[in-house]
């Protein structure tokens, strides 16, 4: 296959396998835990558990001080991994053309440089987050492979992007296939790892946020 | 334990799962943040006692029966059923090491309420016969006897005996249309009968009426700790019969942390349906007496002295605010721990780990959480509101060798009331 | 002679006297209901308190001594209990009392609080029916304050 029918594979048939995959996949992930329902809560209540609800979505992204003074490095590194990614995924130029192609939607992007240096810094975010996982005793034994499996489809689509994007180790057109791969291969895998929590993490912190709601506790 | 038995503790857990628990476990990133909120963990530095991991045979039984991947997991082969061994190996993070403080609830970035999730573990491990012998005994003992401690309604009279010939106040019993039913738990009749008397005064101050029922006076709730719905059931249908009965409108529930969760906001869902009282906790009541004018104190302590705050009446209870104000009342010289309110560290005897003697010497490590604070601080006194918090703090102290006498606010109030003339002191 | 007849008269009498001499009385008190308790270390603790010379040091040795005792006493959480087995319990509440601070700026007085705590030893032992030890302890206290103050009195103290 040449690199040029390589590349139109990963844009064409290729691209669109992984998005049913993937929104399929995630759709069922919610509705598996959806359609499980709750008991409506019968005490008396002391607050609102919509508002505790709404609240904690937003609050608990930041973390509390008297952990964040025990594991600032952790700490640190999850936003810096988190914004990266998340940054060069959606302010890089071209993939907001992309969006906009697919979807109509587009919205002002950053610099080149600056997404470079953002790229590089989240492929040494992650591997520090690596080198955490393979080092603290908590980590190491809480990790299974599907954690590895999350950490390395994670890393290569941001790891073959800074590649393509630097011209380095494979010709342009080819590395930029293996990129394109390299998101339908995040895409299909993460309905089944803990990558749902980009979407789920809102049900939980609801959850519990709606909980200390309703009683009038933090959360 | 027989399969028989196993397979119950399965069916049990399965049955615990709803959407906040499959929301829980498919958001998991282990992160491990929730250890480092963990007493257990962080004073044994054992990542057994990561919270996520204590219900991880729960997490395995919501991949295998709620999720398609894992259910395709499974029938390849690829995933193993929990089994008795598993049963085995985690009833002791399940239950001795867990206070089920809530704290690592409170930190996990994702909102796991993983507290909730070993509160919920627990109905599994305990109809599979997984549960301490501690706890067991407690439970037996509150269904047949009223009592987890096995406290008669003899004892109590006695000490209403005691009350009434050497202060002359009255606790009455099945008095209906009181304003207020009063609960004890068994640790406060056994070991603390001050809070009886301080109750007592403190009433008689606010000119309110109060009763206790004979039928009915325990309000601790083994049946939550151990993890054993009906029972717990059972036992808050005890409380709300009585209060119904008698007409009252307020049900208080006494200085102990869990048995106001239980009965506050476990009650309702456990029996079913709403209550026609009210349900406060001691220190809500005395707080709405302060507001109202009703409590007058006079003297103020000197020593330094802080509130720990008990897990169950903080975290779970919301109860944060009243402690601090009705402290003022009685000191100008209070200092904050480092981490309190919703962060305090638990004593590291609540969950039913106190009544468990086998988790003794971990509870004693995790107590070091609590030494370390109270070391950064240097107080003379420590104050607390629950009779369990308060029996492990002066445990803990005495071990470590520190001089800090621990006192219940309610009792430390009453101490300060202003006497009123004629009332009281005579036989 | 002073007498005492009534509680009133012993928690005006206890409130009246310095902590040292609270402390003393305190003592008394605890011993009339030593019987109740086989912890030996209660009995060196209270001998501590009563001899006039005992330094601070020795007072804080008796008051650990007398806590310790109570922990090991007290009725554990959720374990099975008997009311009628917490008097030693009591005994040595009422003797940690006795070796400890005065509580400052309450309404109690150190020496009212042992009283307390002694009673209810006592109580913990009176049948349903028999009311009778615990108004024989109530009386043996009123008893021993008046002649502690008496000999006061006659050592010329006052
Ligand atoms: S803190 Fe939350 S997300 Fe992190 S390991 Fe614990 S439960 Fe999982
Ligand atoms: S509830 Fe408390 S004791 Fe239990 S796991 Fe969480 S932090 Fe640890």
């Amino acid at each position: 296959m040449t690199a040029d029918a390589f590349l139109s594979f990963a844009r064409g048939t290729g691209f669109d396998w992984a998005l049913t995959i993937f929104v399929f996949g995630m759709l069922l992930r919610l509705f598996e835990v959806l359609s499980l329902g709750r008991k409506p809560d019968l005490s008396e209540g002391r607050g609102s558990g919509v508002q505790g609800g709404l609240k904690t979505i937003v609050t608990r992204t930041l973390p509390r001080a008297a952990v964040f003074a025990r594991e600032p490095v952790r700490i640190i590194n999850g936003y810096v991994f988190h914004i990266g990614f998340l940054a060069v995924l959606f302010l890089y130029e071209p993939h907001i053309e992309l969006f906009d192609a697919k979807m109509g939607l587009s919205w002002p992007g950053l610099p080149t440089g600056i997404i470079n240096a953002l790229g590089v810094l989240t492929i040494f975010s992650l591997l520090l987050a690596l080198a955490l996982r393979l080092t603290s005793p908590v980590l190491k034994f809480l990790s299974t492979g599907s954690d590895y499996l999350a950490w390395l489809v994670t890393l290569l689509p941001v790891l073959t992007g800074y590649l393509a994007y630097n011209h380095m180790l494979l010709p342009y057109t080819a590395m930029l296939a293996v990129h394109i791969l390299s998101v339908e291969l995040l895409m299909v895998v993460a309905p089944f790892t803990k990558l749902t929590h980009m979407f789920s993490f809102m049900l939980a912190r609801w959850y519990q946020g709606y909980r200390a709601g309703h009683r009038g506790v933090e959360s | 334990m027989s399969s028989a038995s196993i397979e119950k503790g399965i069916r049990m857990i399965r049955e615990q799962i709803d959407a906040p628990i499959a929301s829980f476990f498919s958001s998991c990133v282990h992160c491990g943040m929730c250890a480092d909120a963990c007493h257990f963990y962080v004073q044994t530095g054992d990542p057994r006692y990561t919270p996520i991991n204590k219900v991880e045979p729960m997490r395995r039984i919501w991949e295998q029966e709620y999720t398609l991947w894992g259910r395709i997991k499974a029938t390849l082969g690829l995933s193993r059923k929990v089994n008795a061994q598993d049963f085995e190996a985690w009833e002791e993070l399940v239950y001795d090491g867990c206070s089920l403080c809530g704290r690592c609830s409170l930190v996990c970035p994702v909102g796991n309420d993983i507290s909730d999730m070993i509160r919920k573990i627990r109905e599994g491990f305990a109809v599979a016969g997984h549960a301490p012998e501690g706890l067991v005994g407690a439970t037996r003992r509150a269904v047949e006897i009223g009592s987890p401690m096995g406290v008669r309604l003899s004892a109590l009279e006695a000490q209403i005996r005691h009350l009434k010939h050497d202060t002359g106040l009255d606790a009455p019993l099945d008095q209906a249309g009181a304003d207020y039913l009063v609960l004890l738990s068994s640790m406060e009749i056994m070991n603390f009968p001050e809070y009886l008397e301080a109750i007592a005064r403190i009433m008689q101050q606010a000119g309110k009426t109060w009763t206790i029922s004979s039928r009915a006076f325990e309000a601790t709730n083994s049946g939550v700790q151990i993890g054993v719905s009906d029972i717990a059931a059972e036992l808050v249908q005890r409380v709300v019969d009585a209060a119904e009965e008698l007409g009252v409108k307020t049900v208080i529930s006494p200085e102990c942390g869990h048995a106001y969760t239980a009965i506050r906001f476990e009650g309702p869902n456990l029996i079913g349906r709403p209550y026609n009282f009210r349900v406060q906790h001691i220190l809500e009541v005395l707080e709405e007496f302060r507001q109202q004018g009703l409590l007058k104190t006079k003297g103020k302590e000197t020593d330094r002295m802080t509130f720990h705050d008990p897990c169950q009446l903080v975290r779970k209870g919301g109860v944060i605010e009243a402690p601090r104000n009705l402290l003022g009342m009685v000191t100008d010289s209070f200092v904050e721990m480092r981490d309190h309110a919703e962060m305090n560290w638990c004593c590291g005897g609540g969950g039913g780990v106190s009544a468990n003697e086998r988790a003794d010497e971990l509870k004693s490590k995790a107590f070091n959480q609590k030494k370390s604070q109270l070391d950064e601080l240097g107080v003379d006194t420590l104050v607390t509101a629950c009779a369990n918090c308060r029996i492990t703090l002066e445990e803990g102290l005495e071990r470590n060798d520190m001089d800090i006498p621990v006192i219940g606010l309610t009792e430390m109030l009453a101490d300060h009331l202003v006497e009123e003339p004629g009332k009281g002191g005579e036989t | 002679m002073r007498t005492i007849e009534n509680d009133d008269d012993l928690r005006a009498a206890l409130t009246q006297m310095d902590v040292t001499d609270q402390r003393h009385v305190a003592a008394l008190f605890v011993e009339d209901v030593l019987e109740y308790t086989h912890d030996s270390r209660l009995r060196h603790a209270l001998s501590v308190v009563i001899r006039a010379d005992a330094s601070e040091a020795e007072l804080k040795a008796a008051h650990r001594t007398a806590r310790a005792a109570a922990l090991d006493a007290h009725a554990r959480c959720g374990a099975d209990s008997d009311w009628s087995d917490q008097s030693p319990y009591f005994v040595a509440r009422a003797a940690e009392a006795a070796t400890g601070k005065n509580a400052k700026g309450t309404s109690s007085t150190l020496a009212w609080l042992v009283a307390m705590q002694c009673r209810m030893a006592t109580c913990c032992l009176a049948s349903e029916t028999d009311q009778e030890s615990e108004e024989n302890t109530c009386s043996a206290q009123r008893r021993i304050a008046a002649e502690f103050i008496n000999s006061r009195k006659d050592n010329g103290h006052e």
